[in-house]
């Protein structure tokens, strides 16, 4: 559930939100969530760890990135969780010792449902526009299709739209087959 | 319901459905969707009756444009059945008298339904950018978001996501304003 607080809001607001509930600042407006249900969890956490080993830990894979889960990320005013993130590691190193993120990310995954996928849609991918993101992914976890995007100037082309079990490649991680499959796994 | 069959499936397959069934045929795979109901038939109605008005009739828009509910067009052979598709008289003085459309439309929109989303933007998307149709939207009722997508050099690029109340003004219908809570019902 999406509530809009009367005034605008700021980061004290977001901090004083109980710890179950995660809070998005969005050109003033506080977006709170609950933390994420069933199918929502299980298909960021699988899609952590299918890409975890090959690319933020360079086991199986070409590593060079850092992939974090539910990041907290401060742009230009904006606060967002996307529900994973990713730095190439030539442009972050290492993780920070700060509780949040200011430098954008690479790469953001969304794991869409019924609660969030307007706000996912709507408000924050124009700001992952907005600060240069060049890779998003949008995951429908009811429908288990990945929609990937590409930023393009100021703008995201659709990359394409994948379904099911489909073995895919998919930037910007497409030294890795993807089994999507493995993604939908209860 | 996507029938993965044994031989390719061919026009005469659709030819062969029951009437209240919409049959597609992408890449020799057939699909049967029942026709809409419900949110979807509520947004595809208010949203073709605003541009029937505008942009066909020209009541207070500028007219020039043929718009038509779930027209059949075959482009090479593959046969789509879009909710809504328009075309500008300049290239399409008269709708054929056969029903089936040949020539690509210049806008085509996409209403979503859990039923047809996987289908609609993983398999109808590139077949609409390998026709060349230049602008294509989303709408999804059930989320309350209208997706504008204009076709780059055969990719879709994303200009823009609308939701909730907003009064839209989109590509390439500019000239109409959309109130997206009529479409919702509201």
């Amino acid at each position: 559930m999406t509530s809009v607080a009367p005034r605008l809001a700021t980061y004290a607001d977001l901090l004083a939100l109980p710890r179950n509930v995660v809070g998005e600042l969005i050109g003033g407006e506080l977006h709170t969530q609950p933390r994420p249900g069933g199918p929502h969890a299980a298909v960021a956490s699988l899609l952590g760890m299918v890409l975890g080993n090959p690319f933020h830990r360079g086991s199986g894979g070409p590593g060079g990135w850092i992939i974090l889960d539910e990041p907290e990320l401060h742009l230009g005013g904006d606060v967002l969780v996307p529900d994973l993130a990713g730095w190439r590691r030539a442009r972050m190193p290492e993780v920070p010792d700060t509780a949040a993120f200011e430098l954008a990310p690479d790469w953001v995954a969304e794991v869409l449902s019924p609660s969030t996928a307007a706000l996912d849609r709507v408000e924050k991918l124009p700001i992952y526009a907005r600060e240069g993101i060049s890779h998003v992914w949008l995951i429908d976890p009811r429908l288990q299709t990945l929609e990937a995007f590409a930023l393009a100037g100021d703008r995201y082309q659709l990359l394409g739209a994948w379904r099911g079990s489909e073995s895919v490649r998919v930037a910007p991680f497409e030294a890795l087959e993807l089994e999507l499959a493995a993604l939908w796994a209860r | 319901m996507t029938l993965p069959a044994r031989r390719p499936a061919t026009y005469d397959d659709i030819v062969a459905l029951p009437e209240h069934l919409v049959g597609e045929l992408i890449a020799g795979v057939l699909q049967v969707s029942p026709r809409p109901a419900g949110p979807h038939a509520v947004g595809a109605s208010a949203l073709g009756a605003t541009l029937l008005t505008r942009m066909q009739f020209g009541d207070g828009g500028p007219g020039g444009w043929w718009i038509l509910d779930e027209p059949e067009i075959h482009l090479d052979a593959d046969v789509v059945v879009p909710d809504i598709a328009g075309w500008r008289r300049e290239r399409l003085p008269t709708p054929p008298r056969e029903g089936v459309f040949t020539l690509a439309p210049d806008w085509v929109c996409e209403v979503l339904s859990p039923s047809t989303s996987r289908f609609d933007r993983t398999k109808k998307l590139p077949v609409y950018a390998r026709g060349l149709i230049p602008y294509l939207w989303l709408l999804d009722p059930l989320n309350e978001t209208l997706e504008i997508y204009r076709l780059e050099r055969e990719n879709w690029m994303l200009l823009a996501t609308h939701g909730g109340e907003d009064l839209v003004h989109a590509e390439p219908f500019g000239m109409v304003e959309i109130d997206l809570k009529r479409l919702w019902g509201r």
